[in-house]
């Protein structure tokens, strides 16, 4: 492919070719068929040398730390190239910042590469926004020596980086369990979360077991039911949170809807990723695109680990307000294509706006919004649950652990 | 300023600076403001924009012209227009040498080439600033070139420094259109389409002009062909 300098010089020269054709000016008539000759004939040579470059010469590091991060502060992102094989290439490198801010260094870098040269390509860069952001892909472009010719390369994808609003996730400590349970999972109870915290009480139909009941809510309850200790139930199975279209709204208290959401959705998944629990967290970009990212504990926290696309035969939990006209599309294409067992969480933002207005008004929208919801869900014909910001943490652990909707 | 672009400033200048000197000589009589002008925006340019330089060549010849010109003595402030027009050429080449992008240096180079084509028309018989000046805005509607054998042969190195100047660029490497075998033979092999046609336009002018027409149509179809279909980028 022509370099741009060298699409310019060619544009030129035949606009001015041109020009001096119509007003018969031999010297810039020569001159410009001159360059235009050499230009075509140097593609000619030089080319056959510059297909034989492929990705594959490139081998390629794309690293991000810390990921998770939080807002507003640095990330330190370091691409590392080394040529396989070649004596010498002249090649620029770029790592595409994506959403992100550069602040120190610089993401791109030109010169000569020769084979087992390093070539560190280091910048730090930070993010004001909540939610998955990427950075990446790592592009190389390889010149031939007088810079006429130019092949690219996207030698390393885009990476994700989930930008929270608190460290408090980050820096949560693992629970480290004495059993021998086999990996991934940590611990070897039947329910899920650390030091066996139950999740939840719930009225019990049948006889209670002592040992299962509830007496302290029992003491501040003014009815008469029974309250027994339900636990999460360990369940490993692979699943996809994905996000969908319409959280990018900012809220009058500074947050906004992904962000909350995300916090939730993390909140509830942390104790299920330490049990073993693969979770993929995918978010919908728009014209059928989703990217992907597998969520990951190690002993620093919660981590980010690459993934390229969602696999296949796996439970999926799609929260989505149905804003992308082309999302239910997407949604029907992505479960056939991947035999996804899925379930529909819409999420009806008018129990937000009973906060800020009167509530004959928020009623209003809170209905509207519902059967809107509604509508576009049955569209899908999948199951589905509609719910408020405050409730989904509720829902999505009553998913992940019952596998059944709320 | 490098030695190496020194000498190819020179070089990119000649036929700038041979139109310069056919004018200067065409000229019926001496004309100091014509001079003035000339030398003026050169220096400033060549001097780095000291401020001392600009007032004393500049401004100077500048202001005492239009204040001839107020008290009805207009020759002076044509002469120095004259200078500025005839500087135009090399200040052009000059202050966008340096300039990152290669392509507009082509271009400045060859609105400078058409300068001094014009130039060189304006000034085949003696003259004086303002005939030059008529000459050189009135002339451009029965403008059609000019054959100067000498001008012809300037702007051969002239081009060829062109050349190594913009085609030189991917810092930090040193590649230039010498440094390979390949690019000096291209170099060669490009300049004998050139030379065919013009030997053709001795004999056929008109030939001569169908051909390099044609030439430029097969140039850009093949090499958008060839790019697309040849080495399409996997």
């Amino acid at each position: 492919m022509l370099n741009k300098r060298a699409v310019y010089i060619y544009q030129i020269s035949a606009t001015f070719f041109l020009m001096s054709l119509i007003l018969s000016l031999q010297p810039i008539m020569i001159t410009t068929l001159y360059i235009m000759t050499f230009i075509t004939l140097y593609v000619i040579a030089a080319s056959r040398e510059l297909k034989k470059v492929s990705k594959e010469d490139f081998v390629s590091i794309l690293s991000v730390n810390p990921n998770p991060a939080t807002i507003n502060y640095e990330v330190r992102v370091k691409g590392s190239i080394f040529l396989r094989k070649w004596r010498k290439l002249l090649v620029k490198i770029e790592i595409d910042l994506g959403d992100l801010h550069l602040v120190r260094g610089s993401n791109v870098w030109t010169g000569a590469l020769s084979a087992g040269k390093e070539v560190l390509v280091e910048f730090a860069a930070r993010s004001d926004d909540i939610g998955i952001r990427f950075i990446g892909p790592l592009r190389a472009a390889v010149f031939d020596p007088l810079g006429i010719l130019v092949r690219e390369f996207e030698i390393y994808p885009r990476t994700a980086i989930l930008f929270l609003e608190s460290s408090k996730l980050i820096s949560q400590p693992i629970l480290h369990s004495k059993s021998r349970h086999p990996s991934p999972g940590l611990s070897k109870d039947s329910f899920v979360g650390m030091e066996h915290e139950y999740r939840i009480s719930l009225p019990e139909i049948h006889e209670p077991q002592a040992k299962r009941i509830d007496w302290k809510k029992i003491a501040r309850s003014v009815e008469e039911e029974v309250y027994v200790k339900q636990f999460d139930k360990l369940k490993r199975a692979d699943l996809v949170i994905c996000i969908g279209s319409g959280f990018d709204i900012e809220l009058p208290d500074n947050g906004t809807v992904e962000a909350k959401i995300l916090q939730q959705v993390l909140l509830v998944t942390l104790s299920h990723i330490m049990e073993g629990t693969r979770i993929w967290l995918a978010k919908y970009l728009g014209d059928g695109k989703f990217a992907t990212t597998l969520l990951g504990y190690s002993s620093f926290g919660l981590k980010l680990i690459e993934a390229k696309d969602i696999p296949r035969n796996l439970q999926m939990i799609y929260l989505t307000r149905f804003i992308d006209d082309s999302e239910i599309d997407a949604i029907k294409q992505l479960i056939e294509s991947r035999q996804i067992d899925p379930i529909v969480i819409a999420i009806n933002l008018g129990e937000e706006l009973l906060k800020y207005h009167g509530r004959e008004y928020a009623s209003k929208i809170l209905e509207v919004e519902d059967r809107r919801l509604r509508l576009n869900a049955d569209q899908l014909g999948l199951r589905y649950s509609v719910t408020d910001i405050e409730k989904l943490q509720e829902t999505l652990r009553r998913i992940i652990s019952f596998r059944r909707r709320i | 300023m490098r030695l190496l672009e020194k000498i190819l400033v020179i070089l990119i200048c000649l036929p700038s600076i041979y139109s310069s000197v056919i004018v200067f000589t065409a000229l019926k009589a001496p004309d100091l403001f014509l001079l003035m002008g000339f030398t003026g925006l050169v220096l400033m340019v060549l001097s780095g924009y000291m401020v001392d330089v600009i007032i004393a060549a500049l401004y100077v010849p500048a202001i005492a012209s239009f204040i001839l010109f107020l008290l009805n003595y207009p020759q002076p402030i044509m002469g120095l227009a004259a200078g500025y027009v005839i500087a135009l050429t090399l200040l052009l080449l000059l202050v966008m040498f340096n300039h990152d992008s290669p392509h507009t240096y082509l271009a400045i180079y060859l609105i400078s080439i058409f300068l001094d084509m014009s130039l060189l028309a304006a000034s085949k018989t003696s003259t004086t600033s303002e005939l030059l000046l008529r000459n050189l805005f009135y002339g451009v509607r029965k403008f059609h070139g000019v054959m100067d054998p000498v001008f012809s042969i300037v702007i051969v190195p002239s081009v060829a420094a062109l050349l190594y100047h913009i085609f030189r660029l991917l810092k930090p490497s040193t590649s230039t259109i010498t440094s390979s075998h390949r690019s000096l033979i291209i170099l060669l092999l490009s300049s004998l389409p050139i030379l065919g046609l013009t030997i053709l336009s001795r004999y056929s002018p008109g030939y001569a002009w169908i051909s390099s027409t044609i030439l430029s149509l097969i140039l850009t179809i093949f090499l958008v062909l060839y790019l697309n279909l040849g080495v399409k980028i996997t």
